[in-house]
């Protein structure tokens, strides 16, 4: 059987326009659906078809699994490539689609359940070989329980219960502190939740955010295309991602890379997925959850890595299996993305919306921009913030860095607020440029990464370039008559 | 005359030193020389104290955003932005311009309104008009009913007096 | 065009000496005009800002384009009047740019007794209003007046040119489509509240501007009746209920922002146009100007050094250069312009009158400006010149720069005695513009044949009623009539009574004479024609 001849997108914005572009390269039919507030968006352009979802609030119109398959059966699709988000990790959408006689480009329904659930991954990994973060409850231990937290190892987290927000939570650093710290976080517990019970955990300290990218064929065979490093997070969502991870150890990065397969290949994983890990600063690394579906972040593995990973997709839910095997996978050079977004850093990082007043995106070698916005488009808080991805690659790390900076120079999204300061800033930043990286990257550089003062001769040419710009000054410039404007200020 | 443009809540005072050979402006007391060099499809270059700048330029009707160097910047237009206006008047009564019938009150006695908030809406030879706060304010008496007829001149609205403002 | 050749020696002791002596009278001059300006006593000050107002020059300033020229007139109008009581004659005019455009700016000085206006105050409106009308400039009036000074109303009520003709110059300006816009930001009292009525735009301070014809006191004085400022004639008395004015302001800043906002509504004018290419700096340095000008009103000086100082690249077309050199004509160009120059070498001859009646029909002919350069002691006299026509030349002079349709602009570089003055277009001819230099004397004779004159006169009078000649009498009139006569002549006694629109230092002439030239433009030039020249 060969790949199929018509695939509907059930997706919008950069993902779906970065779907369709490799159904076009394969020759393979697009049909995209929209929300009537996209319908000039230009995914609805770019795809071959494009089907409207009536009546329905605008994300909820990507998420109207009924009316996507009766789309897909009436354009005569034979798949649904769901993207990211919206159905993507959605079982029952899987299903659905399954039974009606469609191919869902992702893995199946069962698989999708397991890794949705936090508790039954956590135990699957565990069963099968792959390192969870170590914790112990008072409930399970009872009596044992400061023996079995001291099993851990140190340094712990002693947390409630019954709670959050740091209210009796204890950080312990070896086992005489132990007993003294369960107690005043009991007592704490108490005092706040009304509960004291408490449990511990292996406390992680400057935690690296690792995944790793699987493609599975659903038969135990799996292959992985490398770890991605996505440890600059705010408000607990990536926005810059590269791949290979800087300043990691091969033996670790093998290590990592084998746990991954081991996970997916015990689930008979099938298409692409991700297996997350937490990565701690003394080597030890921890599974977080698997996602089972196509990730945000892609770009940088195919970038390394040579793949087309929703061709990988399309080949697999074809039935054409992996294609390839592992030994012959190499990494080649280093890639960065950063996610630009509709929002203000500079103001707790709130969403933003407006309209797309003027767009240019950068080009250049090693440079790609998976984008799914056009001048003059609205950005309305119906859909997530993110505008486009700018992915850039290099011989080496420091290569793709210094042609992201210039890419983000290079962009220009006029007309609203976004992240475009902000991100150049961090990738400027001589931490970010070491790759010394963790999870709290933002906050610990947060006063580095402020708004720089705008008095510097760049602030002040931006206060003449408007100047210039505003009819009024212009008039006040140029409208002075001559000989007056030639004797300039003069008082006799 | 010197010119302000307001970048977020920073306001920048531009006074023009000379237009010839180059334009000079003053800024915070310190004198720059700037040339308009090119200007097209929202990309423009300029040269400020010899060196050059070239980025992109977006304006619309309230704003200027200035995307240069790898950075973003937002004017306000000040011109556009609503300022103290004394046809608006401080007085504290809105009166009748002409004979009608109060058709609609869109505020109570105590509501805070903002300048040219509705306040009632009339009908006076067969057309309504909608009656705009002159100043924002706190409505202290609502002088005639629904329905009920007024003369020219009569006082719709009362405000209460605005609070002394410091110069 | 060719350069000028100086043969100045700015080494030279004479070139120092003459260069300190009117440097020290340019001091003066500063010195005077910084006075006039900003010397007035603290409580009028600290009252003005108590109102919240801004000082007269303040406006003018806010008011103006920044970065552009402003050319003031008779800074030292009434220095030597009223025991100076009004210095500038308590208003500011001229000619400035505003929202790009080229306007006359009258303003009212309220920290002067109020604003009011004394008798040269009003000629001095008069004048700008003059100006505006022969140049068709817009005006705008910055009013902030208490009314004319009473205690001197028969000179200023009753006659032709005082106050009744700033309103009939308002309306003589509408009728002829030059704009006007009133800024009120203090009263306008009787006559002055005309000014923002009959101007075809106003806007009023809320607070502080009035408009009234009879104030509060004289209204409780005439009726009875007792009405507060604001309700007599107040921002939204006359915006709201009368429509006397027609845009109400928060404050002084709101209100030039709309008089700004109302002047780039208007039309630009279609100027005439003249020969203009763009601008040079003179070759020579205008501050040699200092040393060329004597340290004497007898001494002489080639006045093609002046026009050296003064035009583009020093660029002169010297017309008939061989012929009566006691008066120099040719073209040249000033800030761009071409413009044609009459400048004294001497006293005027047959040839040099006859040179300088042909000059002018050249310019008229040529739609060329003309610029006067004045330092002249007379025509000459005697039997010789009587028999050669002197008179009927000079005649010819005045006849030509009379009936003229060009613009015409003088400057009294050093002297003016005598008819002299009339053929080189003193104030009585309708030049657009006048200026005086410090160092300038002008009168129908000098200072000491005036004096000789009178002892000549006494004398007689005397050996008639067969008196005894005591020549210390006769010392005594030499030396009072000397001295009255001396201050009667000076610059600062001519421009006082505004006789010139202003005193200026020789190097801003350039510049005045720049602004100067491009108001003209405004107007269109008249029909050539002539009367009868006597041959």
């Amino acid at each position: 059987m060969g790949l199929f001849n018509k695939v509907l997108v059930a997706n919008r914005g950069e993902i779906a326009c970065r779907v369709i572009g490799t159904l076009r390269r394969l020759g393979i039919d697009s049909v995209a659906v929209y929300h009537e507030e996209d319908v000039k968006a230009p995914h609805v352009a770019l795809a071959d078809e494009a089907v409207q979802l009536e009546g329905m609030v605008p994300s909820g119109a990507y998420l109207d699994s009924g009316r996507i398959i009766a789309a897909a059966i009436a354009a005569g699709a034979a798949a649904i490539h769901p993207g990211y988000g919206f159905l993507s990790e959605n079982a029952g959408f899987a299903e659905a689609v399954k039974q009606a006689g469609l191919v869902f480009i992702g893995p199946d329904a069962d698989v999708i359940r397991l890794m949705g659930d936090k508790i039954r991954s956590r135990d699957f990994a565990a069963t099968n070989g792959v390192p969870v973060a170590p914790s112990v409850t008072e409930d399970d231990a009872g009596d044992a329980f400061v023996a079995q937290a001291e099993a851990i190892g140190f340094p712990l987290l002693i947390k409630a219960s019954a709670g959050g927000g740091g209210k009796g939570m204890k950080i312990v650093r070896n086992a005489g502190e132990l007993a003294e710290n369960i107690a005043l976080a009991k007592g704490e517990a108490g005092r706040y939740f009304g509960d004291s019970r408490v449990f511990a955990e292996r406390l992680v300290e400057r935690p690296r955010h690792i995944e790793v990218q699987v493609l599975g064929d659903g038969t135990g065979n799996v292959i992985h295309l490398f770890e991605r490093e996505c440890s600059i997070q705010r408000r607990y969502q990536k926005i810059i991602e590269e791949a290979p991870a800087p300043n990691m150890p091969p033996e670790l990065r093998e290590r990592i890379c084998a746990a991954a397969v081991r996970l997916a290949s015990a689930a008979r994983y099938l298409n692409a997925g991700t297996v997350e890990f937490i990565l701690g600063a003394d080597g030890e690394f921890y599974f977080l959850e698997m996602n089972t579906r196509l990730q945000v972040e892609h770009p940088v593995t195919e970038m390394i890595t040579g793949f087309d990973l929703v061709e990988a997709q399309l080949r697999i839910a074809a039935g054409e299996g992996l294609g390839h095997e592992q030994k012959h996978i190499r990494v080649k050079g280093h890639a960065i993305e950063c996610r630009v977004c509709a929002e203000e850093p500079d103001y707790g990082f709130r969403p933003a919306t407006g309209r797309i007043g003027f767009l240019a995106l950068p080009d250049g070698e090693g440079v790609r921009v998976d984008a799914g916005i056009v001048a003059r488009q609205a950005v309305t808080p119906a859909f997530d913030s993110m505008l486009a991805k700018l992915i850039a690659y290099g011989a080496d790390r420091e290569t793709a860095l210094q042609r992201l900076g210039e890419a983000l120079r290079k962009t220009a999204i006029m007309g609203l607020p976004t992240n475009l300061d902000y991100l150049l800033r961090v990738i400027r930043h001589p931490a970010f440029a070491a790759g010394i990286l963790d999870t709290g990257f933002l906050e610990r550089f947060a006063e580095d990464l402020a708004m720089p003062d705008r008095g510097d001769p760049t602030g002040i040419a931006a206060v003449f370039a408007a100047a210039l710009g505003d009819p009024t000054f212009r008039d006040l410039v140029h409208r002075v008559p001559e000989p007056h404007a030639s004797i300039g200020r003069w008082r006799n | 005359m010197s010119y302000e443009i307001r970048q977020e809540k920073a306001d920048f005072h531009l006074d023009i030193a000379a237009r010839r050979p180059t334009l000079e402006v003053t800024i915070a007391q310190t004198l720059h020389r700037v040339e308009e060099v090119a200007d097209s499809d929202g990309r423009f270059t300029i040269s400020v104290d010899g060196r050059l700048f070239r980025g992109w330029r977006l304006i619309t009707s309230d704003r200027i955003e200035i995307r240069l160097d790898g950075r973003s910047f937002v004017f306000d237009r000040r011109e556009g932005v609503a300022r103290a206006d004394a046809t608006t008047g401080t007085g504290d009564e809105v009166r009748a311009e002409m004979p009608g019938t109060l058709v609609t009150r869109h505020v109570d006695v105590g509501t805070q309104v903002a300048l040219g908030e509705r306040l009632v809406t009339i009908e006076s030879m067969k057309l309504q008009v909608t009656i705009a706060a002159p100043r924002a304010g706190t409505i202290a008496r609502l002088h005639i009913a629904e329905g009920a007829t007024f003369e020219r001149g009569a006082i719709l609205v009362s405000m209460a007096p605005a609070a002394p403002q410091e110069g | 065009m060719g350069i000028i050749r100086s043969a100045i020696d700015t080494g030279s002791e004479e070139f120092r000496s003459r260069y300190v002596h009117n440097k020290a009278l340019v001091a003066e001059f500063r010195k005077r005009q910084e006075a006039a300006r900003h010397d007035r006593p603290a409580r009028d000050v600290e009252r003005v800002r108590r109102q919240g107002k801004m000082l007269p020059r303040e406006r003018v300033e806010a008011l103006l384009d920044p970065g552009t020229p402003f050319l003031e007139f008779s800074s030292l109008a009434a220095n030597m009047a009223y025991d100076g009581e009004a210095p500038g004659a308590s208003s500011i005019t001229g000619i400035g740019i505003v929202s790009g455009c080229e306007v006359v700016i009258h303003a009212d000085d309220s920290t002067i007794k109020g604003g009011a206006w004394y008798p040269l105050t009003i000629k001095k409106i008069v004048r700008s209003l003059d100006i505006a009308i022969e140049n068709r400039l817009p005006v705008i009036h910055l009013c902030d007046s208490a009314g004319g000074f009473l205690q001197l109303q028969s000179e200023l009520f009753p006659d032709r040119y005082m106050a009744g003709r700033i309103f009939r110059n308002q309306a003589i300006l509408s009728k002829m489509g030059v704009k006007q816009l009133a800024l009120v930001f203090g009263h306008c009292t009787a006559g002055g509240a005309y000014i923002p009525a009959l101007s075809d735009y106003s806007v009023i301070v809320r607070g502080t501007g009035a408009v009234f014809l009879g104030g509060p006191p004289l209204v409780k004085a005439a009726t009875g009746e007792i009405v507060s400022v604001e309700d007599l004639g107040g921002a939204d008395l006359h915006t709201r209920t009368s429509g006397t004015c027609d845009y109400p302001a928060v404050d002084e800043a709101d209100a030039i922002r709309i008089g700004r906002e109302i002047v780039s509504q208007w039309e630009r004018p279609s100027k005439v146009t003249v020969d203009y290419v763009p601008s040079e700096p003179p070759l020579y340095d205008p501050d040699e100007l200092y040393g060329i000008i004597p340290d004497a009103p007898k001494k002489g000086f080639d006045s093609r050094e002046v026009i050296a100082r003064l035009v583009d690249g020093s660029r002169f077309h010297e017309y008939q250069p061989a012929y009566g050199t006691t008066l120099i004509c040719g073209y040249a160009r000033l800030w761009g312009y071409r413009i044609g120059i009459l400048a004294n070498n001497g006293v005027l001859f047959n040839d040099s009158a006859l040179k300088g009646a042909h000059f002018i029909e050249l310019c008229n002919q040529n739609n060329t400006p003309i610029l006067f350069l004045q330092n002249i002691t007379g025509y000459m006299v005697g039997r010789e010149y009587e028999a050669a026509g002197i008179t009927k030349d000079g005649a010819k002079m005045i006849m030509a720069l009379s009936c003229s349709h060009v613009p015409k602009f003088t400057v009294m570089c050093h002297a003016s005695f005598g008819a002299g003055n009339y053929g080189m277009c003193g104030r009585a001819y309708d030049g657009r513009f006048l200026f005086t230099w410090p160092n300038h004397q002008i009168g129908v004779m000098g200072g000491e044949q005036a004096a000789n004159t009178l002892v000549e006169v006494k004398l007689r009078q005397m050996e008639r009623n067969g008196e005894v000649v005591d020549k210390k009498v006769l010392d005594e009139i030499y030396t009072t009539t000397l001295a009255a006569y001396n201050e009667q002549i000076s610059a600062y006694h001519s421009t006082s009574e505004l006789w010139d629109d202003g005193i200026i230092d020789p190097i801003d002439t350039r510049n005045a004479l720049g602004v100067a030239i491009s108001a003209s433009l405004n107007a269109p030039f008249g029909t050539p024609g002539n009367g009868v020249f006597r041959f």
